[in-house]
């Protein structure tokens, strides 16, 4: 019991040691494009070198065809791609819990109305929908985020409706019942809180997830190519020959260990909340 | 260190693949003459046994490859000439010169032409080429859809035959165009064939009988196109007895077959970054100037692109130098704002490109565009915030797009890019490709291909304001001058005469800016020298012409 209560204390809020090796990894990360401003060398939009350069003091991560620093680059890009990452989760997490909680709450036709719809959502051919769609609505960042978030509801959707299932035949919801609340008081005071630790982690993976499509995106030259993106910088070192170069060690590798990074850090800190909310996971 | 590992590795990877296929591929020392003789080889290929094979990729599908189905002015139009001949050819400085014909005489007021046709020519068939397929050739396109052969013959007045090789073409007005517009474009058809298929639908007819220096023995669409030298060609058989043009979509992955020697030889420009990698041994690379043109195009009609200062303050505030050396790392050529190419015959040289941003604000200052808070200007009550199309598909545009949105910045311009790809940004630019039907654009990257600069006289259609005329008006600028001038081009036979009015165009275009003309991308065509080094670099247009192939013309 003592040993367990230092363990506890010894990780943290219980997150486990994958979970805060993920939340270093991000927090980085975050703070560094919070920071970008101070911590950048460079406007990423101005020319500072020549073009094609390759690494040196003046640029870490040498310049790109047109003479931009890609480091400078890379962290203004991180705003974008976790802007866009954030967003389309909330947008996707919203819409996926409100559906999942009311078609696990009232049941029903509803349900099966909202499930069907879902499953809908689920087969459909995702990259082709999205550039579709992208093209249709332009490539903002907000559009973007709308447009990912649209496409990812289902998922979140079906877990959450399946944990409701089994929260609502629960005594405290039956009792709640009895005693006379109506169904927004026992959505809101019993069901709610019950899977808000659900919803956090969908909201995790969705964030990697939107951060991928949005690279996968800017990559195909369908995102806005003048917006400064990880997938961004990956479209020009792709269509101005890096793989085919040298170049690919400072242009091609670095914006794709931040995304896989990212993707990365976002998992770990998912297992992290995981063992929050499932003592069970938790080192006895 | 990891360099050399590297170069180790490739190395013996070079040493295994020099030893399996020894024989067909020797190593690149062998032949390595000195460079001095390198030059020499294109007058020994043309005495030397013909090259038996080469592999040429293209980037996209060209249809089934005969004058009415080709896709792309380049390279399908090239390719397509290599089966047809014209009556005329231009030569490596772009001077029509006879080819099918034997003589080409021009009445004294320009309004008719004697032309005489060579003797024994043949069709790929065996059927004799006689002037009556001429006549055909020109009554049928002229039923046809076909612009780029259809409008320069609208002129013909009258065909008349004499003989099997005299003919004699009267025209409504005097074309000084005519020989470069008509009789070196216009592809003569085998009447035998072609008679009995509807010109209204000649895309559909797949027969590929031509009198060219190749017979195309495949065409799959999409996949590979196949020619075979025409052993009989009245010029001598061409210089490399087999040409296959497999298409290959991806300019990066036709680079990467071209180094690996999958292709001999690539119809795009090779991307400026590239160059360097290709100008060595195996490689070598043509250069020249293009006439391919880059510039930004304005909606005239549209505030505040209605107002002269406007434009003329965003082209002085566009360092095009900058733009040259950043984007095309040098390898391009500045343009002059008057439109044509600076090499041109016609160019007036003292028509320059300016770059003065002091200039620019003082101009905007001029017209009562004050800065405001945000230090974007305010015109008429409206800020200066402007859109600025370019295809989603060519990153140097892009990144031009890119650049300028800074220069004009720096000005006081706030300039949105929206990317869009090809159809999209058509339809808003040019809908139709006809520019009486309007357009709903602010500013566009544009550009137009190499063969528009090769007649100078071409000027007139991109500012005339009858969409009849100014077939490339796509901004709708209007100008009572320029107008007036263009008519004049029209029926102006006199050399002297043409050439003035000409620069008076040239002149108004500069000072009036309907577009800010950029850049026009230098030619950089990489090869395998040792397949094949007779290539014959056409002016403005590259290497990938017929030129390159029949050693006989102009010998």
């Amino acid at each position: 019991m003592a040993d367990g209560a230092a363990r506890h204390r010894a990780y943290g809020l219980g997150f486990g040691a994958v979970g805060t090796c993920g939340l270093l990894l991000l927090g980085a990360i975050v703070v560094t494009a919070l920071l970008a401003p101070w911590v950048a060398p460079y406007d990423p939009q101005l020319t500072t070198g020549r073009p094609f350069s390759a690494p040196s003091l003046a640029h870490w991560l040498g310049t790109n065809d047109i003479g931009q620093d890609i480091l400078s680059e890379l962290i203004w890009g991180a705003r974008v791609s976790l802007a866009i990452g954030a967003l389309a989760a909330i947008v996707g997490t919203s819409l996926g819990t409100v559906i999942g909680v009311v078609g696990g709450y009232f049941g029903g036709r509803l349900d099966a109305l909202l499930m069907r719809s879902a499953d809908v959502v689920l087969v459909i051919p995702f990259l082709p929908l999205m550039i579709l769609l992208a093209a249709y609505v332009g490539p903002s960042v907000a559009s973007l985020a709308v447009v990912i978030g649209i496409l990812v509801w289902a998922r979140p959707a079906r877990v959450i409706r399946s944990f409701v299932l089994s929260q609502r035949s629960r005594d405290y919801v039956t009792a709640a019942r009895a005693l006379g609340a109506r169904d927004g008081r026992i959505l809101r005071f019993c069901i709610f809180p019950s899977v808000i630790s659900l919803v956090l982690a969908e909201f995790v993976q969705l964030t990697s997830r939107a951060i991928l499509l949005e690279a996968a995106l800017a990559f195909l030259g369908l995102g806005d190519p003048i917006q400064k993106s990880w997938g961004s910088v990956l479209f020009y070192a792709q269509s101005r020959g890096a793989l085919l170069s040298q170049a690919w060690v400072w242009w091609v590798l670095p914006p794709g260990l931040l995304i896989t990074g990212t993707v990365v850090g976002f998992a770990l800190v998912g297992f992290g909340l995981e063992r929050i909310f499932t003592p069970r996971l938790r080192p006895r | 260190m990891k360099r050399h590992a590297l170069g180790l590795v490739l190395f013996m990877v070079a040493a295994i693949v020099a030893g399996a296929c020894g024989p067909s591929a020797p190593p690149a020392s062998i032949p390595a003459a000195p460079p001095a003789n390198a030059s020499a080889a294109p007058a020994a290929a043309a005495v030397k046994a013909p090259v038996p094979s080469m592999r040429i990729a293209i980037l996209a599908d060209e249809g089934t490859l005969t004058p009415f189905s080709y896709k792309f002015g380049y390279p399908g139009q090239q390719m397509m000439y290599l089966t047809y001949d014209t009556l005329m050819l231009l030569d490596s400085e772009n001077v029509p010169k006879p080819l099918l014909a034997r003589e080409v005489k021009v009445s004294a007021d320009g309004g008719t032409y004697d032309i005489t046709l060579r003797t024994g020519l043949r069709w790929h068939d065996g059927k004799p080429l006689t002037n009556a397929d001429v006549k055909f050739s020109i009554e049928y396109i002229l039923k046809t859809t076909r612009a780029a052969f259809r409008t320069p013959l609208r002129t013909v007045d009258s065909v008349t035959l004499s003989g099997t090789e005299g003919l004699s073409i009267k025209l409504t007005t005097p074309n000084p165009s005519f020989p470069v517009r008509a009789l070196a474009a216009m592809p003569v058809l085998p009447k035998h064939i072609w008679e009995a298929v509807d010109p209204t639908k000649p895309g559909e007819f797949k027969s590929t009988v031509g009198s060219g220096p190749y017979k195309l023995i495949e065409a799959t669409p999409d996949t590979v196109y196949r020619m075979q030298a025409n052993a009989d060609y009245f010029l001598g058989a061409p210089s490399v007895s087999e040409l296959i043009f497999p298409v290959i979509k991806d300019l990066n992955t036709a680079l990467q077959a071209l180094r690996t020697g999958e292709v001999q030889a690539l119809v795009r420009e090779v991307p400026p970054e590239q160059i360097a990698q290709f100008s060595q041994a195996p490689f070598k690379i043509a250069t020249g100037p293009g006439f391919a043109s880059t510039m930004l195009q304005f909606n005239d009609q549209r505030a505040p692109f209605d107002r002269k200062e406007v434009r003329q303050a965003i082209d002085l505030a566009i360092d095009k130098a900058k733009l040259v050396e950043t984007l095309l790392l040098g390898n391009a050529t500045v343009a002059t704002p008057g439109f044509l190419h600076p090499s041109s015959p016609f160019h007036d040289p003292t028509v320059r490109a300016q770059f003065d941003v002091a200039k620019a604000k003082q101009l905007l200052d001029q017209v009562g565009a004050a800065p405001g808070a945000d230090g974007v200007r305010v015109l008429g009550g409206k800020p200066m915030a402007v859109t600025l199309l370019v295809y989603s598909n060519n990153p140097i545009r892009l990144r031009a797009a890119e650049l300028i949105m800074g220069m004009l910045k720096d000005v006081g311009i706030k300039v949105t890019v929206r990317a869009l790809d090809t159809n999209a940004l058509d339809a808003l630019v040019w809908p139709d490709f006809d520019v009486a039907k309007g357009r709903d654009f602010d500013m566009s990257m544009w550009g137009w291909s190499a063969p528009v600069q090769v007649d100078a006289a071409r000027i007139a259609e991109f500012v005339h304001s009858d969409p009849k005329f100014g077939t490339g008006n796509i901004g709708g600028y209007k100008s009572a001058a320029a107008d007036a001038l263009g008519d004049q081009i029209q029926v102006t036979a006199d050399e002297a005469k043409r050439k003035g009015l000409i620069q008076s165009v040239e002149k108004l275009v500069a000072a009036d800016v309907p577009f800010s003309m950029l850049y026009f991308e230098n030619g950089t065509y990489a090869y395998r020298a040792q397949t094949y080094d007779g290539w014959v670099y056409q002016k403005g247009l590259g290497i990938y012409t017929k030129l390159s192939f029949i050693p006989g013309f102009g010998r």
